[in-house]
């Protein structure tokens, strides 16, 4: 992927969509790429990570034990808490197709929020709109952010 | 506010039958008493006005803080009705002209309180920029309301009993008006319906505090000479007319013509220059305009008098203008710019300070004038002493009403720095604080003895912690032992502060990076020579936290390898040296400003930015430098409407658009910041907060502190920047004729960005998403 590419990936993730592109090319480059085949997970429950994942394309599916939690596409991230404050995954994460991810991981983010401390509203803001339009969606997948 | 369309259409129409009413009410009750008593008894009624008028409105200034406004206003119009009503019974049925003095004092009580009632739900339902653009056009309803009431008498006065038969007319157009204050309380119930209570559940101030605050002072002084120039000039008026129309019904034929062509001039001025001249030149002109006109025909009408006589047509004409150029002023620019400007209090007490200024102001001031003129006219004084004595009413109207303008800036800024969050020192002589203090540092829990730390006022009142302070210097973690030995060093402890030095440098050589941050925390002003490791750790992700704020406190001592780093840096400074500058925020003014100055127009404008926040945040003095801030706000206005253009010729959805309203928010912030340096951080910084709200009437409010603070020269440039509250092609629009942008089309754009020959973009990031861009051209 080019940068731009990544940057506009990046863009359609809540938590980066207030971020000026100039300063999320920087956090872009940083970023990995990965590509999961269908089937492959790639976050397994209980494992202590600090990245988080954005969905460039394809589809995954978060699940615990036998229930599926969610299933997302492009445009979508998991792990934004674990990104933020790092814990054990409340979930795992399976490629439902062929999907390319960016992982970024948490020192990134804190230089980021270290340059510019404005941001963290931005991002405290996001967390929140994310989690408040699930609440009213009835959906529990807090699992997803962690 | 979304629904000021239909607000705006509710209380024109309220507006239209208030004039009416108040149109039949003062031709009718104006002409009976004068054909009845005369004009020698006018200023007898003048001092009636001030006693009814100031009880009215102390009694609505009381009820409005415990009922609603709706309520409040159906409750008085209704009681108005059916005195208009009785009125008309008592003259048809009984003869009874003496009504007509009673109706001839009510009338200016209600004019105040009728446009109280309608100003105080503008108010609610209009944010402040509204209001300045809105209310003419509310107010022109009460123009056309009282022509309609001149073409309704005229006919009517003819008729023998048609005088009588107005008061039905008006007591109908009072059914109207109550229907109407009906209607708009039901559809706004959620903002008129209900008292407005002190937020936060803090106590509201008494009102007479409220009153005597040096603003509301000087709105009381405004109305009060406004009312009293009015009605020197309109007493001079009758007494001319009087003395020129022998009869009553020549009186009243010429009253209902004059009426109806004042308002006529009125309307007008309300429909074609009140809105753009607010709109152009604000409260500036809306405050001031009205005295200052007033005052010159005034002037004018005292030299007619002196030379040509007070029988003179010119000079009756005179008068005639000047009250039609004050009716005018007052309904188109006047009403609109005092209702703003109550913008400026609280909400909660809004219409309460509101029904005293106006609803007593008024009478008040009628009163006097009733009691001046009283007196004039019983020391036999001449038609020119008494005009000599309005032009100097009119003067010390004409300085209220500059000193007003000025302090509603003051006033502005002063509301938008209120803040919830203030200074709260704990207090270490209150016994059970002490000794919850003493508990904590004793604790065992790192957290509670880092809380007590914290909360420790300075050195000399934390002198009786020492016992505490020097067990916890020898506790073994740097983040226990280190702001104990700050705490100990300031007292004057010279073994601690050797120890405090010695530990510091210890540990910012630690490989551990979580205590350095811990030595970075604990370094004080006279720690000069640590600046070079303070500047390092700046570049530590994990340090340059700790590392900003100790650059902070080494202050000046830090500027000249600031400088030195500013020298090196390239066209492209990196993060360490953005965060650098940010970090002489808390460097002397004159020392900030020589360090910073040469950069205020480097070519990065993250780095020109970060210059021009330390710059403000410092209080750098901006004379000196106020060439460069000229230019800077020019390239800046410039480069805004560059990239607005740009933006819209590329289309929403790229990540070019994307990178141009990053682009467009950096300029913003840009020009804030220089607001700043030059009006005051606090101030401007206020300002920001306030245009980032969510809520229109807080942006309104914002935009307007700026209309009134900025020199015409900086506002020009400026606002189009930052008013995010307008929409971008209105804000293009404002800069035009100080920004024009040659249209361009897709190609040549990208091409220029690419290129940038000019050196106008100056930024690798658009460069790349031109040259994205480009490929999928």
């Amino acid at each position: 992927m080019m940068l731009v590419e990544r940057v506009a990936a990046l863009h359609e993730v809540d938590l980066f969509s207030a971020v000026p592109g100039r300063m999320l090319a920087s956090v872009a480059a940083t970023a990995e790429e990965v590509t999961v085949e269908p089937g492959s997970t790639f976050i397994e429950h209980g494992a202590v990570e600090d990245c988080l994942y954005v969905v460039v394309s394809g589809r995954i599916r978060v699940h615990h034990g036998g229930q599926v939690l969610a299933e997302l596409g492009a445009g979508s991230s998991v792990g934004e808490l674990a990104v933020l404050v790092p814990g054990p995954r409340s979930a795992s994460v399976t490629a439902v197709d062929s999907t390319l991810l960016l992982r970024l991981r948490k020192a990134v983010l804190d230089e980021l929020l270290a340059d510019r401390p404005e941001l963290a509203t931005e991002v405290i803001r996001a967390l929140v709109q994310r989690l408040r339009e699930r609440a009213d969606a009835g959906v529990d997948d807090s699992a997803v952010l962690e | 506010m979304n629904h000021a369309g239909g607000a705006v259409r509710l209380l024109a129409a309220q507006a239209f039958v208030f004039g009416l009413s108040e149109s039949l009410l003062v031709i009718a009750s104006s002409a009976i008493f004068l054909a009845a008593y005369g004009s020698k008894w006018l200023p007898i009624t003048f001092v009636a006005i001030a006693l009814f008028g100031t009880l009215i409105a102390a009694w609505i200034a009381r009820v409005v803080r415990h009922r609603p406004l709706s309520y409040v206003a159906i409750l008085v119009e209704s009681v108005v009705g059916v005195f208009f009503f009785g009125a008309w019974a008592v003259l048809t049925l009984w003869s009874g002209v003496w009504v007509s003095a009673p109706l001839l004092v009510l009338f200016p009580i209600l004019l105040q309180v009728g446009f109280v009632f309608i100003g105080g739900q503008a108010g609610r339902l209009l944010d402040v920029q509204q209001i300045r653009i809105q209310f003419p056009r509310i107010v022109s309803g009460f123009a056309v309301g009282f022509i309609a009431g001149g073409l309704v008498a005229m006919p009517l006065l003819r008729l023998p009993g048609g005088t009588n038969g107005l008061f039905l007319i008006a007591a109908i157009a009072q059914v109207a008006f109550i229907m109407l204050l009906t209607l708009t309380a039901g559809r706004f119930a959620e903002w008129l319906g209900q008292v407005e209570r002190a937020p936060h559940g803090l106590p509201r101030p008494p009102l007479h505090r409220l009153l005597s605050s040096r603003f509301v002072l000087l709105l009381m002084a405004y109305q009060v000479l406004s009312a009293a120039g009015t009605y020197m000039a309109e007493y001079i008026l009758f007494d001319r007319a009087a003395a020129r129309f022998a009869s009553a019904d020549s009186l009243a034929q010429f009253l209902s013509r004059f009426t109806i062509a004042l308002n006529a001039v009125s309307l007008a001025f309300l429909a074609l220059l009140a809105a753009p001249l607010l709109r152009r030149f604000g409260l500036r002109l809306g405050i001031v305009a009205n005295p200052a006109v007033v005052l010159a025909f005034t002037v004018a009408m005292l030299v007619s008098a002196t030379t040509a006589g007070p029988e003179s047509l010119a000079l009756f004409a005179l008068v005639a203008s000047a009250r039609i150029a004050d009716v005018a002023l007052t309904d188109g620019v006047t009403r609109a710019s005092l209702n703003s400007s109550f913008q400026v209090l609280p909400l909660e007490d809004r219409l309460a300070v509101q029904s005293v200024v106006e609803g007593a102001g008024l009478p008040l001031a009628i009163g006097a004038t009733g009691v001046v003129l009283f007196a004039l006219r019983t020391a036999g004084a001449s038609v020119a002493v008494i005009i000599a004595v309005t032009v100097v009413v009119c003067v010390a109207w004409t300085a209220a009403a500059v000193l007003l303008y000025r302090d509603y800036a003051r006033a502005l800024v002063v509301a938008l720095k209120h803040r919830l969050l203030r200074d709260a020192p704990v207090d270490v002589e209150h016994a059970e604080t002490a000794a919850f203090l003493h508990e904590m540092l004793g604790s065992d829990d790192e957290r509670a003895v880092r809380l007590a730390l914290d909360l420790l006022p300075s050195a000399s009142e934390a002198s009786g912690e020492h016992g505490e302070l020097a067990l916890l210097a020898d506790d073994p973690r740097p983040d226990v032992y280190l702001p104990a030995l700050v705490r100990l060093a300031e007292t004057g402890d010279v073994e601690a502060e050797a120890r405090l030095r010695k530990s510091v440098r210890t540990l910012l050589r630690d490989p551990d990076s979580s205590m350095r941050a811990e030595a970075l925390a604990a370094i004080g002003p006279a720690d000069v020579d640590l600046v070079d490791e303070v500047v390092t750790a700046l570049e530590v992700p994990a340090t340059m936290s700790a590392a900003a704020a100790a650059l902070g406190r080494l202050g000046d001592a830090a500027l000249p390898r600031i400088a030195a780093v500013l020298a090196e840096t390239s066209e492209q400074p990196t993060p360490a040296t953005v965060r650098l500058v940010r970090a002489t925020r808390a460097a002397s003014p004159d020392q900030a400003a020589m360090c910073l100055f040469p950069y205020i127009e480097h070519r990065d404008r993250e780095l020109g930015l970060a210059v021009l926040t330390a710059l403000g945040a410092a209080g750098a003095d901006p004379a000196p430098i106020a060439a460069a801030l000229d230019r800077t706000l020019q390239a800046d206005a410039e480069h805004f409407a560059r990239c607005a253009a740009v933006r819209q010729v590329v289309g929403a959805g790229s990540e070019l658009a994307h990178a141009l309203g990053d682009e467009l928010e950096l300029l913003r912030r840009r020009v804030l910041a220089l607001l700043a340096v030059r009006y005051g951080a606090e101030e401007i910084g206020a300002v920001a907060n306030r245009l980032d709200s969510d809520t229109d009437d807080r942006r309104s409010l914002a935009a307007e502190t700026l209309d009134v603070t900025l020199t015409p020269a900086d506002a020009v440039f400026a606002l189009p920047l930052v008013r995010t509250d307008l929409p971008l092609p209105s804000r293009l629009e404002l800069l035009a004729a100080v920004a024009p942008v040659t249209p361009t089309d897709r190609a040549a754009v990208l091409e220029d960005i690419l290129s940038d020959e000019q050196a106008h973009w100056r930024s690798d990031w658009l460069r790349a998403c031109a040259a994205y861009e480009f490929g999928l051209v």
